[in-house]
């Protein structure tokens, strides 16, 4: 009865042992030094990997950091509330990047933009632009089937009434959703306050723009004329405002014929905290 | 009509479809399954086909409730998955087993075996089996006494596997081929005529929604399998052919080996599924401890169908590249 | 019979307008002429609004070395030019509309009587091919001038004639055989004599066209063709099943048809090549076929290029009942258009207006594994695991799954019982990975 029990106890035992003995072995013998810093940083960080600063996530990002000690290297999704709390571990001053939002260059809903037939096929824009730009007539509308949703990490994107709506507060400017678009409707503009936005994109001529779209931008120059602070061009029928030279008068919105000029307000307080 | 259609749809090539539908191919392999189900009313009486509407309605419901709770868009419980899991499982029961089981049986199938996993198309194990496996398991009394034909009272009898089994070789030397053969034996409902199972099959042979390489080489193998022994000691195992039409083998290598969702798509795999099946089924039946082994071999050879279909798909792309 | 090595499906034939004539459509009185009726780049358009024009005069120049000219389809004035006009390829494409005089005024040195086509040099041959804007008309549209002109290291044995039209529903390849099997001879043989002597001439043609097989077989008498009648097999017209069922030559992913000796040309294109040569006329008409179920007036035409599918609707009568799909093409590997202004192109081979009840209730599934894709697919790949790819989202994977071998003809789609939609999936992949390359 007691030999019943010894025996698995002591052979279990003694496998135990030999077993634990081994993995010793092999962790003295694979030792890889890791800085400690790295993982501290890396806790630091959003830890969404992105990739938005360039490295395929946030560890690699924080290997180089400790690694090269470039004071340039930033995280743009972070941003200050990042470079304040990892500078002094490192001990020095971190640049802070350019807090940045993604905006979309349309305004075409279902209501705005004309179509073209019913689509019937996989919803996803790729596939849909094969068959005539899917479902909008303009070349450089928003087709509405939501190929970057699944890009964003953060849920700031969403679908309403055939347009792609960004949610600027939850947007923290990775860029991952742009290259998911394959009429290269979106775009990171820097973070401001209160913006001023042409949410149109296309080159057609503004008849044609006009035919396909009622808030299309169609080239009239009004804006350019009448801008305080020349900060708009009109360059391949469609304005662009310089956010740089834009003084947020508002004098545009008020001129634009077709009204697509937007403003938008955007919480630049708000951001992702580790 | 004016030469501006007001409708246009635009959709891609092809514009044609071919007329198989899951419906129709569901609803046909249904059809395939009633004369099986036919001969079962005939043997077991009444209580048979109250066990068959008991087990579709079921089925049906637990899809229907499944399809709520996942909150889909388009229902899938009508598209006739959840009435062939239903028919089968009938099929696959004793006529004599008590509602209650019969309906935890097609929870088993619709719910946890095929809707947990996702629903059809996503399954990894034949859903009927695993609801017969599971019954057998945990209620083997319930599961192994069967009605014997023709019986009012539900006296219940052993079936010839059983009696091989326990018995031995003499004891079933009394069964005629006819018998076997048109199924006046005890068994489960489905499992007893193999005319029915047959007829069945033909069906689906010939609509193209079943190959025969798959039963070929389930009961080819089993027939070589005990055909080996037989012929070693006859007077210590059946002959093959008693193998053949006995037990389950003809409706688990026509109906539930050939089930799409669960067996390889290409032929080498199909041969070595269904070798595989017939192995098991034969090494079950005459070593095992279980008279029947036919759930049990094609569940475990569901298991290697992703192997199989891995490993096809690499020697594609390594022939390719060669060559 | 001979067939190709594997796969293939057998859809519906509804040769609807076998037995129909070819007839002339008079030209319209405005024609949109598209500059990219091909592959490859757009042609430059070389007129401007207002400029008077002859029937084959130049309006666009080939642009590169894989384009192809654009001609005049009719005398007239240059209305206006288009940056952007549906094409039946499903894309939009710059276009030039002009309005007829009526006259149809032929430009000077066009519409010649060549004695002797066959004794041209090698190069004034090919500079009338190139010159005349011949394409491939099966539906690709690829430059003949260049597919004749392959590199100097190919060697070509095979040439290779395709009647197989295994589209259901079309038949201009067809009525031309039966009307017209001289002309194409003559253009194949035209075609053929740019390489060597010894190269070996294949007519092949489906056996449910046995009246074509007769006229081609009667009118190559005592020339170098051998006529073969294939097996009526869906997709036996793609090229690269038709080397293989002829010559048992197997392409692999990312061949052309040189690099196995073999050049396949569509019926259309070695007629219109015929003209180009001998008549000094450029490609600006072409037969096609107006069909489907609802269709008043089925017709197979002469339709000049360029005008609208409209125009095309109107002059045959219309439809009996309300249809819903304009399809340009065949059915199985047509495309949808969401409008009826597309204008006729050198590669449109068919109009098809169908009424497709199912098209609402039409809903993919789940892949079920039945296989059936498998022993469908003619180059022997596993097209539900491209879809399945494609579903997934893991894009990068597709093209070691055979993406590119994939010609999209649709048969795995065809015998889906699940109605997945297997080749806009293989499509999508295709897209996505073009332009992550880039």
């Amino acid at each position: 009865m007691v030999a019943g029990i010894l025996i698995p106890v002591v052979s279990l035992t003694v496998t135990a042992l030999a077993l634990g003995g081994c993995i010793v072995l092999v962790s003295k013998k694979f030792y890889v030094y890791e800085d400690p810093l790295i993982e501290t940083i890396t806790k630091l960080l959003p830890n969404a990997n992105c990739g938005a600063c360039g490295y395929p996530g946030c560890s690699q990002f924080a290997a180089a950091l400790v690694e090269t000690r470039n004071p340039q290297l930033a995280c743009p999704v972070g941003g200050e509330a990042i470079a304040e709390s990892i500078g002094p571990i490192l001990g020095m001053k971190l640049a802070e990047a350019q807090p940045v939002v993604c905006a979309i260059r349309c305004q075409g809903t279902t209501k705005h933009a004309k179509e073209t037939a019913e689509y019937h096929g996989i919803m996803d824009c790729w596939a849909a632009m094969q068959a005539f730009h899917g479902t909008k007539l303009c070349a450089y509308a928003c087709t509405g089937l939501g190929s970057c949703l699944s890009a964003c990490n953060y849920g700031a994107l969403r679908i309403e009434d055939g347009l792609l709506r960004i949610d600027g507060d939850r947007c923290v400017g990775c860029g991952l959703c742009i290259q998911e678009c394959p009429v290269k409707v979106l775009e990171m503009v820097p973070r401001s306050a209160w913006r001023y936005y042409i949410a149109c994109s296309s080159k057609d001529k503004g008849a044609a723009t006009r035919k396909y779209c009622d808030v299309g931008c169609i080239a009239c120059k009004r804006c350019e004329k009448d801008c305080p602070a020349e900060a708009i061009t009109v360059t391949d029928n469609v304005a662009v405002i310089d956010q740089n030279l834009c003084v947020a008068c508002g004098v545009c919105i008020d001129v634009c014929p077709t009204k697509s000029i937007v403003l938008i307000h955007d919480s630049t307080k708000k951001r992702i905290s580790s | 009509m004016a030469a501006e259609p007001d409708r246009l749809i635009v959709s891609y090539a092809p514009h044609l479809r071919s007329s198989d539908s899951i419906e129709k191919v569901m609803y046909t392999v249904a059809a395939a399954l009633l004369p099986a189900t036919a001969a079962s009313i005939y043997y077991f009486g009444l209580r048979a086909l109250f066990v068959t509407i008991v087990a579709v309605l079921s089925s049906v419901l637990f899809e229907f409730l499944m399809n709520k709770i996942r909150r889909r868009e388009h229902l899938t419980c009508f598209d006739g998955s959840a009435v062939v899991t239903g028919l089968l499982l009938a099929l696959n029961i004793p006529a004599s087993l008590p509602y209650g089981m019969v309906i935890l049986g097609s929870f088993i199938a619709i719910v946890i075996t095929k809707e947990l996993f996702g629903g059809l198309g996503y399954n990894p194990f034949n859903p009927v089996l695993v609801g017969r496996v599971f019954l057998l398991i945990s209620f083997p009394v319930a599961m192994t006494h069967w009605p014997a034909p023709h019986v009012v009272d539900m006296v219940t009898a052993a079936s010839p596997l059983g009696i091989l089994k326990t018995d031995g070789v003499a004891a079933v030397s009394n069964l005629s081929f006819w018998q076997l053969f048109f199924g006046e034996i005890a068994g489960s409902m489905g499992e007893t005529s193999s005319l029915a199972i047959l007829l069945g099959a033909i069906v689906l042979f010939f609509r193209g929604y079943i190959t025969l390489t798959i039963p070929l080489a389930f009961i080819g193998t089993t027939a070589m399998f005990t055909g080996i022994f037989y012929i070693a000691d006859p007077a210590r195992y059946a002959s093959p052919l008693f193998h053949l039409m006995t037990g389950g083998l003809l409706l688990g290598a026509f109906f539930m080996a050939t089930d799409w969702v669960t067996s390889p798509m290409t032929r080498r795999g199909q041969i070595i599924f269904g070798c595989g099946c017939g192995f098991l089924t034969g090494l079950i039946r005459l070593f095992g401890g279980y008279p029947e082994g036919v759930a049990f071999s094609i569940l475990i050879m569901n298991a290697f169908v992703p192997l199989l279909d891995r490993w096809d798909l690499l020697s594609l792309k390594s022939k390719r590249e060669v060559a | 019979m001979r067939t190709f090595n594997q796969g293939g499906v057998h859809p519906p034939e509804y040769k609807l307008t076998a037995d129909l004539a070819i007839e002339r459509m008079p030209t319209p009185a405005r024609l949109v002429i598209l500059l990219s009726q091909h592959l490859g780049k757009p042609a430059k358009p070389i007129v401007g609004k207002g400029d008077k024009v002859k029937k084959g005069q130049l309006i666009g120049a080939a642009d590169g070395f894989i384009s192809s000219n654009i001609h005049a389809a009719t005398s007239g004035t240059v209305h206006s030019l288009e940056e952007r006009w549906p094409a039946p390829t499903g894309q939009y494409a710059p276009a030039i509309v002009i309005e007829s005089d009526g006259t149809e005024t032929w430009a000077d040195g066009l519409n010649i009587d060549e004695e002797k086509p066959l004794e041209l040099s090698r190069e004034e041959k090919l500079k009338r091919i190139s010159d005349a804007g011949i394409v491939g008309m099966g539906g690709a549209g690829f430059p003949t001038h260049v597919k004749l002109n392959p590199p100097k290291d190919k060697t070509i044995d095979t040439f290779i004639l395709n009647g197989a039209e295994c589209e259901p529903f079309l038949t201009p390849d067809y009525r031309l055989m039966l009307e017209r099997p001289a002309e194409i001879l003559k253009g194949l043989e035209i075609a053929a004599s740019l390489f060597s002597k010894d190269t070996k001439i294949y007519i092949g043609i489906e056996e449910n066209k046995p009246e074509a097989v007769k006229a081609m077989e009667k009118a190559a008498q005592g020339g170098p063709f051998t006529v073969v009648s294939l097996k009526t097999k869906y997709p036996q017209g793609c090229e690269k099943q038709l080397i293989n069922t002829i010559t048992g030559r197997t392409m692999k992913e990312g061949q052309l048809p040189f690099d196995v000796g073999a050049l396949v040309h569509n019926v259309a294109t070695m007629f219109a090549l015929y003209e180009a040569v001998a008549k000094k006329r450029p490609l600006v008409e072409r037969v096609l076929t107006l069909s489907g179920m609802e269709v008043k007036n089925r017709k197979n035409l002469i339709v000049t290029v360029g005008s609208l599918v409209k125009d095309v609707i109107e002059h045959t009568g219309g439809t009996t009942t309300e249809i819903n799909q304009v399809i340009i093409g065949g059915p199985m590997m047509g495309k949808a258009q969401y409008t009826c202004d597309v204008p006729v192109t050198k590669t449109t081979s068919g109009i098809l207006l169908i009424n497709n009840t199912e098209i609402d209730s039409l809903r993919e599934r789940p892949c079920v594994r039945c296989g059936k894709c498998i022993s469908a697919c003619p180059q022997g790949r596993q097209p539900w695991l491209l879809a399945d790819l494609g579903q997934q989202r893991r894009l990068g994977d597709m093209p070691g799954c055979g993406l590119m071998d994939c010609m999209e003809c649709g048969s795995c789609t065809y015998v889906c019982p699940a109605r997945r939609n297997i080749v806009q999936w293989i499509k999508y992949g295709k897209a996505v990975n073009a332009a992550r390359k880039r």
